[in-house]
């Protein structure tokens, strides 16, 4: 199977905001999501843009930084976290296993799986 | 004389409350009770009622978002089928039975010889008595650095020089909770001092010159009258840094953030263990059932040395 790791995050609006704050923070976001503030944002802060448009222009997939990255989003996945500390505490485990009892890996990421499919099944309950 | 005697006839029949028809000794107790009656209410809002309410919530399923759902002992039941509470079990254990008698120990034998030191008393005293005063977030950051391998590591480096092999600390299971303890220890040791000192004061001097003019020998003092006399110190200690022991968390959760109780759980408690159930994966009524546990222990330990170390 392919598969890649993303995570993203999402700007909004507080719903309390009124009057001017609340023009100021529609003007704001209108502009942070605009394809030129994406492409500055790629640029500086080195995050991907949401808009496809932006981000898979021939000049960014052809970049030899972000353009591996760029085309991974094709077959990327985020992860679903149902208790986040817990499900980095399996993966954590899992490596040190690994690195310091010296378990095999294929073994130590089979156990990994199955907590991590226990912390999954008893959010579903 | 007329005004006097005026007010007092004022004062007369007609004045008698129901406040007037109790004894003295009535009303000093109704005054006691009413300053009791504020320290109660307190310890029965913010103690008692949740403690009886968290026996309550271990029997639940609340998870914060939800209204608490009733589940028997459900909590309980996946507790004891958990292998990584049985190891936090033990590590609180290990925390407690290493700690407490060594640490007693140690702060012992520095305070008899403090004791008779007079050059620089109180500065020695005070440099003991120093890390008790310290955050044990800040002292639990700089062990950690003292802890890591050579460029970094105070403690590697030294080995180094002198050519000898290099030490995991914190980052072996094996080593890990120990390399904790130290400075948990280290950081309880002033408090100990000053009240082992207090002790050995309160030890009337006669009773010394009397056993010297007896011609005892100092191990027999020692044994004879120093340590008796000691005992209500020592009950206290040993039962004050029991508890301290059992509750250990600022050291390991600030040396070991990134895998807090680890690796692989080595180092975990009681505590940390209850607090991630709780606060990272908001599994309230199971944390409950964890805190039970816990004041569990907590209640029979202290029971038991208070029995252990009784007055015969």
């Amino acid at each position: 199977m392919r598969s890649n790791y993303a995570s993203y995050f999402a700007n909004g609006i507080g719903a309390s905001a009124t009057g001017e704050k609340l023009e100021a923070a529609e003007k704001f976001l209108k502009y942070v999501s605009s394809p030129e503030a994406m492409q500055i944002w790629l640029k500086v802060v080195g995050e991907l843009p949401a808009r496809k448009a932006v981000a898979l222009t021939d000049d960014n997939v052809a970049d030899p930084i972000y353009g591996p990255f760029l085309k991974g989003l094709a077959y990327a996945h985020t992860t679903q976290f149902v208790d986040e500390a817990g499900q980095r505490q399996t993966a954590v485990d899992m490596v040190n296993r690994v690195l310091i009892n010296g378990d095999d890996p294929k073994a130590s990421l089979d156990e990994a799986a199955k907590q991590e499919q226990a912390i999954i099944d008893a959010a579903a309950q | 004389m007329s005004i006097a005697s005026d007010s007092i006839k004022r004062a007369g029949p007609e004045r008698t409350t129901v406040w007037d028809r109790f004894s003295i000794r009535t009303k000093r107790v109704i005054w006691a009770w009413t300053f009791l009656a504020l320290p109660i209410l307190f310890y029965g809002g913010i103690r008692f009622y949740p403690t009886f309410q968290a026996f309550w919530l271990s029997l639940t399923d609340w998870d914060l978002m939800r209204p608490a759902k009733f589940v028997g002992l459900a909590n309980y039941q996946a507790m004891l089928a958990d292998p990584v509470f049985w190891k936090v079990f033990q590590n609180t254990f290990a925390y407690l039975i290493i700690g407490t008698p060594l640490s007693l120990v140690i702060s012992f034998a520095i305070a008899y010889y403090l004791d008779r030191v007079r050059f620089m008393h109180g500065f020695i005293r005070a440099l003991y008595f120093l890390p008790f005063l310290t955050t044990a977030a800040a002292m639990g950051w700089v062990w950690r650095w003292f802890y890591q391998p050579v460029p970094i590591g105070v403690l590697n480096g030294f080995l180094s020089v002198f050519g000898l092999p290099q030490q995991t600390f914190l980052r072996s299971p094996d080593t890990a909770l120990t390399s904790i303890l130290m400075p948990a220890i280290w950081a309880g040791l002033g408090f100990q001092v000053i009240i082992f000192i207090a002790g050995l004061r309160a030890i009337p001097s006669t009773f010394y010159e009397a056993a010297r003019i007896d011609g005892l020998g100092e191990w027999a003092i020692f044994r004879k009258i120093t340590l008796p006399l000691l005992k209500p110190t020592t009950i206290f200690l040993v039962v004050f840094s029991s508890i301290g022991f059992l509750r250990i968390f600022d050291q390991v959760y600030n040396m070991t953030t990134n895998d807090p109780g680890g690796p692989l759980n080595s180092t975990k408690p009681l505590v940390l263990m209850i607090y991630q159930t709780a606060f990272s994966s908001y599994k309230m009524g199971y944390a409950a059932a964890q805190t039970v546990v816990l004041f569990t222990i907590l209640l029979v330990v202290s029971l038991m040395q208070l029995w252990v170390l009784r007055k015969r």
